[in-house]
């Protein structure tokens, strides 16, 4: 049942491990959410009436569901059109999340996050140049099919290599062997100059943040090399928290996970910013806080 | 041919690419017409503290059909370095110090807008309420309120699709005085919304069966109408169409109006096709050559 006050609805795929932390923590926490899961809707019926002046309502699986627009929204929208072999339901895939993207641009209530905000991470350079005229400290880059340049860049210091756009997004070491295969035709190559230190990520939610820190391990991407093992919570300078908050709220994020390479002297080297954080392992790790705060940011009563 | 060349990343079978290519050569500056692919890798970005570097500096015309968007299906390897000429170039054109037309923000490139968006870009307290339906299937999108039989506000009364200037509504619509439901299914079809295919999913909106269509091209602060109705000047459509485009942060697009018993837009394109740009297009071309070759 609906109360008087708006109820937090989350959106989002239940093979999608995100997702089902958020859902499991706040029955957990004995908080009262919404689920609108994506991959029964997309069988069913819609109607979403936009800008947001009307409820969104669905009908799939023998309910009915109404999203209305003074509730508060955790989405984790997944447009699954890919993974379709079946051309008409990809198209459902699409008219469904388009949809419901452009009506929850009109929601006025806290939305987490908002269609496109925080996009340019998916164009790591540009991302970059922004964090960087934020006042972030960011390690230089060079994004090239040059191989004269792109070993000239390698050779001034440990370089490590992203991709640009987030996909498969793996960061490896990048050696003058591991580009002596490199054919320009593949297209350009994002490098960003190493720094050693403790990795960390800050979760932020609204005006709550949850730090976490892996100490120093020489790993190059501890999310993938078993770092997540000696995780810890931490409590960042005040600066740093100020940044990160005022930061996520400037770029129109309402949660935000921010990467950081902490260096032994102490300086914050701010890797990116993910709009759409994937946080169920950071979670797991501190007992469901980063959904305590993102539920409280919501408009939860914990 | 003098001066470094004007980019134009495009599909190869953009008309409107491959015009304006061919009228920056008859200007004497030599053009580069390339896929998005190919054009990023041209680039090199530096990043270093707060400064950042493109080289080499170029003018970039930039159409949405270089982006493989008309290959649906391609394989994941494909689908991944697409990904990354994407970020790429976004880079590139974003943080160049030469004109780029149109340029992308942090948000991306700006996408066609129908009429809900636009409606997000008029100045607080032009709300007109609910501006288009989008459902799984055209009984659904006509539930009420749309169509429970009451008067839209006039503004409210938006086309799905651009017509063609001076173009009547098609003939399937039957003259009514009353707004009809028109409807656009994600197979393409455009119709009254009721004659549409049950269980495909739409959009669909209240359109005004005797409204004509002015379509206005917006280059920076300069506007080209497509017709010579008075009714273009009467309601100062090239100048809100310029501000419309500024509103949506892009340099180059089409707005298009419904004009009946009031005006309004319907759609702003910012990669018009000749379709919409033949009306005007020796204005059009003559503004953007200016700009990309300043």
């Amino acid at each position: 049942m609906r109360g008087s006050d708006g109820m937090i609805v989350t959106v989002g795929v239940d093979v999608d491990g995100t997702f089902g932390e958020f859902v499991a923590t706040a029955l957990r926490l004995g908080v009262k959410i919404e689920a609108l899961n994506l991959r029964a809707a997309v069988e069913g019926d819609w109607r979403i009436g936009v800008p947001a002046c009307e409820p969104a309502e669905f009908w799939y699986g023998g309910r009915t569901l109404s999203l209305h627009p003074e509730d508060s929204y955790y989405c984790r929208i997944i447009d699954m059109s890919a993974q379709e072999t079946e051309p008409g339901l990809a198209r459902r895939w699409m008219a469904l999340t388009g949809a419901l993207r452009a009506w929850l641009e009109g929601v006025p209530g806290p939305v987490a996050n908002r269609t496109r905000a925080g996009a340019h991470n998916s164009a790591k350079p540009f991302h970059e140049a922004i964090l960087a005229g934020m006042g972030f400290n960011v390690p230089e880059s060079l994004t090239s099919c040059d191989t004269g340049e792109l070993m000239e860049f390698i050779a001034q210091g440990p370089t490590v290599s992203k991709t640009l756009s987030g996909v498969r997004a793996q960061t490896e070491a990048a050696t003058t062997e591991s580009l002596a295969d490199f054919d320009p035709v593949s297209g350009p190559v994002h490098l960003q100059r190493r720094v050693d230190g403790d990795d960390a990520r800050i979760h932020v939610a609204g005006d709550h943040l949850v730090a976490q820190r892996v100490p120093a391990s020489g790993m190059v991407d501890y999310r993938r090399e078993g770092g997540f093992a000696g995780i810890e919570v931490f409590d960042p300078p005040a600066d740093i928290c100020e940044a990160v908050i005022a930061g996520s709220k400037e770029l129109g994020l309402d949660f935000a996970g921010w990467d950081f390479l902490i260096s032994p002297d102490g300086t914050y080297w701010c890797l990116e910013v993910n709009p759409m954080p994937g946080y169920a392992g950071y979670d797991i790790q501190c007992d469901g806080e980063i959904t305590r705060i993102l539920l409280r940011h919501l408009g939860g009563e914990i | 041919m003098t001066g470094t060349p004007v980019v134009l990343v495009a599909g190869a079978k953009d008309r409107v690419a491959r015009r304006l290519a061919a009228a920056i050569e008859r200007r004497g500056r030599d053009a580069l017409l390339l896929d998005g692919h190919a054009a990023s890798r041209l680039f090199t970005i530096r990043v270093s503290g707060r400064c950042h570097e493109v080289i080499p500096e170029l003018s970039l015309f930039i159409r949405q059909g270089a982006w493989w968007s008309d290959q649906p299906r391609i394989e994941p390897d494909e689908r991944f370095a697409a990904s990354e000429s994407y970020a790429a170039l976004w880079s590139v054109a974003a943080l160049s110090s030469q004109p780029v037309i149109n340029r992308p923000h942090a948000e991306g490139w700006i996408p066609a807008m129908t009429a809900a968006r636009i409606q997000s870009l008029l100045p607080p307290g032009s709300d007109q309420g609910l501006a288009e339906v989008f459902a799984s299937s055209p009984r659904f999108a006509a539930r009420e309120p749309v169509l429970a039989g009451q008067a839209a506000p006039a503004d409210e009364r938006l086309a799905r699709d651009p017509p063609q200037a001076r173009e009547q509504p098609p003939a399937s619509r039957q003259p009514t005085d009353g707004p009809v439901l028109w409807g656009e299914s994600v197979e393409g079809l455009t119709g009254p919304a009721a004659s549409l295919p049950e269980g495909v999913p739409l959009r669909a909106r209240l359109v005004d069966p005797q409204a004509a269509y002015e379509i206005v091209t917006v280059v920076g602060d300069r506007a080209f109408s497509a017709t010579e109705d008075p009714r273009t000047r009467e309601f100062g459509l090239l100048d809100r169409s310029v501000q419309l485009a500024q509103r949506a942060r892009v340099h180059f697009a089409t707005v298009t109006w419904s004009v009946g018993t009031d005006v309004a837009p319907v759609r702003l394109n910012p990669n018009a096709g000749l379709r919409e740009l033949r009306y005007s297009w020796a204005e059009t071309e003559d503004a953007l050559c200016a700009d990309l070759t300043a």
